[in-house]
């Protein structure tokens, strides 16, 4: 008897609190914010994509709370030891680097007041400014970039951006001159150093930081930038707050003293479908890499607009095995890149945001060839007429075509989670040329081992970087065998523009060096170029000032709320 | 009955055993070399893999490097996750409030929306409500759970703007929606098993008794019926926690909200195999801890398996 009565009551218990749950929910609801949001009237002009109206000419700014869905979620965020977009997103708003670029590639003063390098570029002065401190008060003397610097080559940082950045260019010392005075060394010319020190990477965090949090501070990172650390609950958000004694933005920013913004969360919401929801709901007002077809329908309603921006640095490109049969002939090479209609391919698996590519580096890319990304347009007949002149003929009608008895096989190797979108369409394209692409989906980990085995015709690649210098990884002689040169492709002059590119301390030179690389990548069909990687935004009208940084993170120093 | 403890004890310890070896396996079971799959795409060296075998042990025999993981394990070092480097145990320990709320509350929702419709579909034994609500029922254990959280998103987010579509917190207004989802289709379980008990329950003798002495109707229904209807609904709904976890993982994938099953999800996409054997093992224990309790549970009430 007592055990039923205990059941019952258990049951009457679990009735009134799933009674009470649902009237609390009733009447708490107003959870999501109001959409106002969404449906802002005309009055307010909600900017379209590409104009954005100056501060001046937007009353009712008030700050507030702007919450971003984000698609990844950050494996760290100290700088040093972060590698990934997603990371470096969040970290721009929190931390500062000695100095800054602005969008038209301009070096300017970050925390870095002045600079000098030497004659050879391998040793740096920089004068830091005095009047900045730290989120935890410390304040930022030379003592903070020699802790940093030291901190990313040290063993508590396995493997970062940061750390290659550094290390591939033989990192000597960080020594510190006085208190506002600091050099650093390296073993080498690295001209490119002032503007890596620019980076997310190399950004300044707090010696006292470092010190306290050890192998935790990548979950409570400290710098000077316009806002702070809050909070990251794993899988749900990261939370930031304006820095209100911040005074020390870029000259290039549209505007000095503390950020507009009150408090920034970072919703990680993986699924495309949720992210597009919760902005439609308002629980989000910005969404990264919304599903092509919702956001351009979205514009249209006029619920949104869309921000877009072309990643600089290496597109996504497939590398050419150029020493195994049959892509060792470069007439089939040269016939892969004409059998693909690129500007297609980019509109048909990405609608309006997708951006063909033509050559090795993208567009927007510091010292971007013309002339190497014109040397091919889609011409089916031109890439069957090289194949029949390197001997490959469909003889027995089965669409595939073949000689000596092997038909005309490409192999890739491939983890689809990098390539499903579009190589479906790629895969058409080649077939219609009288190719046979034979692509085998699998683990990062198993393609790797069969790239290292040879077993592959093609390697999907891109880099997200403002130069070319990533060429050199992928296409120097020296990084064959495992190193990044798929390719395979050995040429003294490729070589030796790649290397003296990557030290030459004359800018102009260096762009010399990169064309004539670009060049002889492209007339010797090393890659099949496919499209630009984008970064894309979906951006609620009351968002105001939303502009991306040189690399295409979103600025969330100078962006405001309209009430 | 001690006897029977014992037993009922040791297969379970087996079992996790078992599980134990096949969570172990899992890193030499990928595809290639996990340190492949550890260091990703660019500028590996031959050095780096082999630093790296050495330092996760990979070059020790298979029984060793089992032996270090079982004891690791057991002194609650489940290794680190390769992506973000936080100690396993912490990363599942961080997820598991959200899951056990969320399996809770979604309880909840079964057995008061079962429970209740189910008493009346029985009280009101065919008529049109009965056939409404074994219709309902019939809908809510047909409509797979991804459909119906979609369609209560579009329903109470987008168009009534009553409850986030987005929700990791623990408010009512944050748990309404995903408790809805996972817990609604149990709940048509419920009100099918409530109410064929309750015409069990109202078919005996005693309830024709208690009418008989003139008891108030709400009081032979609630005091005398519904509690003894209720005996088998709870035994079951214990042997559900484990659906819950599973339904966990759609659910919170669905609203965003943290949780051991995304965990889940979102290491097998990461191929973090560590956090993936983590989680594997975690959940498993859960899994047959539960099924020891209630196999105990029921033979502490019910004398007629100790037999067996």
């Amino acid at each position: 008897m007592l055990k039923a009565r205990s059941l019952w009551s258990l049951f009457a218990l679990l009735a009134i609190a799933s009674l009470a749950l649902a009237a609390c929910g009733q009447a708490t609801t107003p959870a999501p914010q109001p959409p106002a949001a969404t449906e802002a009237p005309a009055a307010t002009a909600a900017p379209t994509a590409t104009e954005i109206p100056a501060p001046t000419a937007t009353p009712d700014l008030n700050g507030g709370e702007l919450t971003i869905g984000v698609s990844v979620e950050p494996e760290t965020l100290d700088p040093g030891d972060a590698v990934y977009v997603q990371e470096q997103f969040i970290l721009q708003s929190l931390f500062d680097s000695l100095l800054s670029i602005s969008t038209d590639g301009e070096l300017h003063p970050g925390l870095a007041t002045q600079w000098e390098p030497n004659a050879d570029y391998s040793e740096f002065t920089f004068t830091l400014r005095q009047d900045v401190t730290f989120h935890d008060g410390t304040p930022f003397k030379a003592d903070a970039v020699k802790a940093s610097f030291d901190h990313i080559v040290s063993d508590a940082v396995l493997e970062s951006g940061g750390k290659s950045l550094l290390q591939d260019h033989k990192y000597v010392e960080t020594s510190v001159v006085d208190d506002y005075t600091v050099k650093v060394k390296f073993g080498g010319s690295y001209p490119l150093f002032l503007r890596d020190a620019a980076r997310q990477w190399l950004a300044i965090s707090s010696p006292a930081a470092l010190e306290k949090y050890g192998a935790d501070y990548g979950r409570n990172p400290v710098g000077t930038g316009p806002f702070k650390f809050v909070q990251w609950d794993a899988q749900s958000q990261i939370v930031i707050e304006r820095n209100p004694d911040y005074n020390w933005a870029p000259e290039f920013a549209s505007h000095a003293g503390p950020a507009y913004l009150d408090k920034v969360t970072f919703r990680i919401l993986p699924e495309a479908a949720t992210r597009l929801t919760a902005f439609e709901t308002g629980e989000i007002l910005l969404a990264s890499e919304p599903p092509a077809l919702d956001a351009v329908a979205m514009v249209d309603a006029g619920k949104a607009s869309l921000q877009n921006f072309a990643q600089p640095g290496i597109p996504a490109i497939l590398m050419i095995n150029a020493t195994k049969a049959p892509t060792d002939d470069i007439n089939v090479r040269k016939a892969m890149i004409l059998a693909v209609n690129q500007d297609e391919l980019a509109k048909t698996a990405f609608q309006s945001l997708g951006l063909p590519a033509h050559s090795v580096i993208s567009p927007s890319t510091w010292a971007y060839d013309e002339k190497a990304a014109s040397l091919y347009s889609y011409n089916l007949d031109e890439a069957k007429k090289l194949l029949e002149t390197a001997g490959w003929v469909d003889a027995n009608g089965d669409g595939i075509r073949e000689k000596n008895g092997e038909n005309l096989t490409i192999d890739w190797p491939d983890n689809p989670a990098w390539s499903e979108a579009f190589n479906e369409l790629l895969i058409g394209y080649l077939a219609n040329a009288g190719f046979d692409v034979q692509y085998r989906s699998m683990d990062d980990g198993a393609a790797y081992e069969e790239l290292l085995a040879g077993n592959y015709t093609l390697v999907y690649m891109y880099w997200t970087r403002p130069d070319p210098s990533p060429l050199r990884y992928l296409f120097h002689s020296e990084n064959g065998n495992g190193g990044g040169a798929w390719t395979n492709f050995v040429n003294a002059d490729l070589d030796a523009a790649l290397a003296d590119a990557d030290t030459n301390i004359d800018e102009a030179a260096r762009k010399a060096d990169y064309a004539t690389a670009q060049n002889i990548i492209m007339e010797n069909a090393l890659v099949l170029p496919m499209f630009s990687v984008n970064t894309s935004y979906l951006v609620a009208p009351a968002v105001q000032g939303f502009a991306f940084d040189m690399e295409g993170y979103p600025q969330l120093y100078d962006i405001n709320l309209t009430k | 009955m001690f006897n029977y403890l014992v037993r009922r004890i040791f297969t379970s310890i087996l079992v996790l055993f078992g599980v134990s070896i096949l969570v172990f396996s899992v890193i030499h079971l990928v595809p290639g070399d996990v340190t492949m799959a550890i260091l990703g795409r660019q500028k590996v060296t031959a050095e780096k893999v082999a630093a790296l075998r050495e330092q996760l042990g990979l070059n020790d025999p298979l029984y060793v490097q089992y032996g270090r993981y079982l004891g690791n394990a057991l002194h609650g070092d489940l290794g680190k996750s390769i992506r973000t480097n936080l100690p396993v145990a912490k990363s599942i320990a961080d997820q598991m409030p959200s899951t056990f709320v969320l399996s809770m509350a979604a309880l909840l929702v079964a057995l008061s929306i079962g429970g209740i419709l189910g008493m009346l579909a029985a009280l009101r034994h065919g008529t049109w409500l009965d056939t409404l609500v074994m219709g309902l029922s019939v809908s809510g254990l047909s409509i797979p759970t991804f459909w119906m959280g979609l369609l209560l998103i579009l329903l109470f987010s987008v168009k009534l703007g009553l409850f986030p579509s987005i929700s990791s917190g623990n408010t009512p207004a944050q748990l309404f929606l995903p408790a809805l989802t996972l817990g609604l289709p149990e709940a048509a379980v419920v009100a099918r098993m409530v109410r064929a008990s309750m015409l069990d329950v109202l078919g005996r003798e005693y309830i024709t008794t208690a009418r008989a002495k003139g008891l108030p109707r709400a009081t032979v229904i609630l005091k005398h019926a519904l509690r003894n209807a209720l005996i088998p609904v709870v035994t079951f709904l214990g042997l559900q926690m484990a659906y819950l976890l599973g339904g966990a993982t759609i659910v919170e994938t669905m609203f965003a909200r943290q949780g051991i099953g995304r965990l889940a999800v979102q290491s097998i996409f990461n191929r973090d195999y560590p956090l993936v054997q983590g989680v594997v093992l975690v959940t498993a224990t859960i899994y047959v801890l539960i099924n020891t309790l209630t196999d105990v549970t029921y033979v502490l009430v019910n004398p007629k398996i100790r037999l067996k």
